[in-house]
């Protein structure tokens, strides 16, 4: 890339995370921030830069409400069933993520599926550092209208996959099923529960086909998965890896 | 304000991502007002800056585990979430017209923080003011309005009273001044 071609992108992505950036513009720009790293990453800096400006602000109190509403939306009544309780003792962040299970029917009332809330939420995680191993992929899976569903990373150094709900709504009587299509032909990775991140440990040779842009599809199964090993029922989201930091 | 009475932000929400809830009521204590005035300015309706709110709190409790201080700081890392919500709202409710409830501040906003207020800002935030201040009078209220009213380059002429092409120009001029005096160091 050219010194001004940079210099231009740097302004745009200042432009984006200011907010001057609109309408078609901005949607175009976040298309692109999907799959360029660089470009994620000048969005990420851009946002270091420009978010102490909030500490200028006098504060107003909010209501007093709302706590208790957030409180509530982020915990676990007691004498709930903790679903997936293997996972989670495991891995305290898994734990936490589990805690959410419940209030599924809160995320899906709070509009929470569009696309600069997951994309804002996957540039802070390519804040990470990585470890030697392989760079992160991450994939928003949408719904056929385009509203961002679940995002899934795979860390290439641990070998394990994180699908995390953006806003899915479970389904009765059906589950949800993970695939990758290589070479046309789906492989499982596992089902999916609406309301709770999933982890799971990659075998070595699903590892080495998830790759970047590599598709990702949920299909709506029976409960317990598809009966054949291939997708049985319609896809529901779909997404691409694309390369979550360099 | 005793800066010496409450842990930084930054250990708040480190121990939030480790899951401690008194560590999340006591971050929300310390930051949600600052929150809610940046939510409320952009969308002028306490019912939705309400809602941006609730929401970037549980995205805070979600996503903790995912800030790294060594890329900014706990207040700007929150501070985008809900800029990122109220703006997605915004665009999305426009034409709408906002009930006009926020209290007009735009001249606190546009001037340098005085002592007091100095005291309590982080270093980041001190730096980012000074950078701020260096800038001719177009290019900084430009952006200042741009960050704490979510205006478009439209909205900006409009409010500035401005030529389209010149709030352009100040907004792209600002910024990459604003980036090489930020990375001149304090």
């Amino acid at each position: 890339m050219s010194e001004s071609a940079r210099e231009e992108l740097e302004q745009l992505a200042g432009e984006y995370v200011l907010g001057t950036l609109a309408g078609a513009h901005r949607e175009r720009f976040e298309v692109r921030l999907r799959d360029d790293p660089a470009l994620r990453r000048m969005v990420a800096e851009w946002q270091g830069r420009l978010g102490p400006m909030v500490e200028r602000l006098e504060g107003e109190p909010p209501p007093p409400g709302l706590w208790a509403r957030i409180d509530a939306a982020t915990q676990v009544p007691a004498g709930t069933p903790m679903a997936g309780p293997a996972i989670g003792a495991r891995d305290p962040l898994l734990a936490r993520h589990l805690g959410l299970w419940w209030c599924v029917s809160l995320w899906r009332g709070v509009a929470f599926g569009a696309i600069a809330a997951a994309v804002a939420l996957a540039l802070w995680l390519g804040f990470a550092p990585r470890p030697a191993g392989g760079p992160a992929l991450l994939a928003v899976l949408n719904d056929t209208a385009a509203n961002p569903a679940w995002l899934v990373t795979v860390d290439a150094s641990s070998r394990r996959l994180l699908a995390r709900p953006v806003a899915v709504a479970a389904i009765a009587e059906a589950a949800f099923e993970l695939w990758v299509v290589a070479d046309g032909k789906p492989r499982s990775l596992g089902l999916l529960a609406p309301g709770e991140a999933t982890a799971r440990p990659l075998a070595p040779d699903i590892q080495s086909i998830l790759t970047r842009g590599a598709t990702l599809a949920v299909s709506r199964e029976p409960p317990g998965g598809s009966p054949t090993g291939a997708p049985t029922g319609p896809v529901l989201f779909t997404g691409k890896l694309v390369v979550g930091d360099s | 304000m005793d800066m010496h009475s409450k842990p930084p932000f930054e250990d708040l929400l480190l121990a939030v991502a480790g899951g401690e809830r008194d560590a999340f009521a006591a971050l929300y204590r310390a930051s949600a007002s600052q929150l809610f005035a940046l939510a409320l300015r952009i969308l002028k309706r306490r019912d939705a800056a309400e809602d941006v709110l609730q929401e970037a709190f549980v995205n805070v409790w979600r996503h903790a585990v995912d800030y790294r201080p060594e890329k900014g700081s706990a207040m700007g890392w929150m501070a985008t979430i809900v800029r990122n919500r109220a703006l997605d709202r915004l665009r999305r409710a426009r034409p709408e017209t906002p009930l006009d409830e926020a209290p007009e501040r735009l001249s606190l906003a546009d001037t340098a923080a005085d002592p007091l207020e100095a005291a309590t800002m982080s270093e980041s935030a001190r730096q980012l003011d000074s950078c701020l201040e260096r800038l001719e009078d177009g290019p900084r209220r430009a952006i200042r309005l741009a960050y704490y009213e979510g205006l478009t380059h439209e909205a900006l002429a409009a409010r500035l009273d401005a030529p389209l092409g010149t709030v352009k120009s100040w907004v792209r001029r600002g910024l990459i001044r604003l980036k090489t005096c930020l990375e001149s160091g304090p």
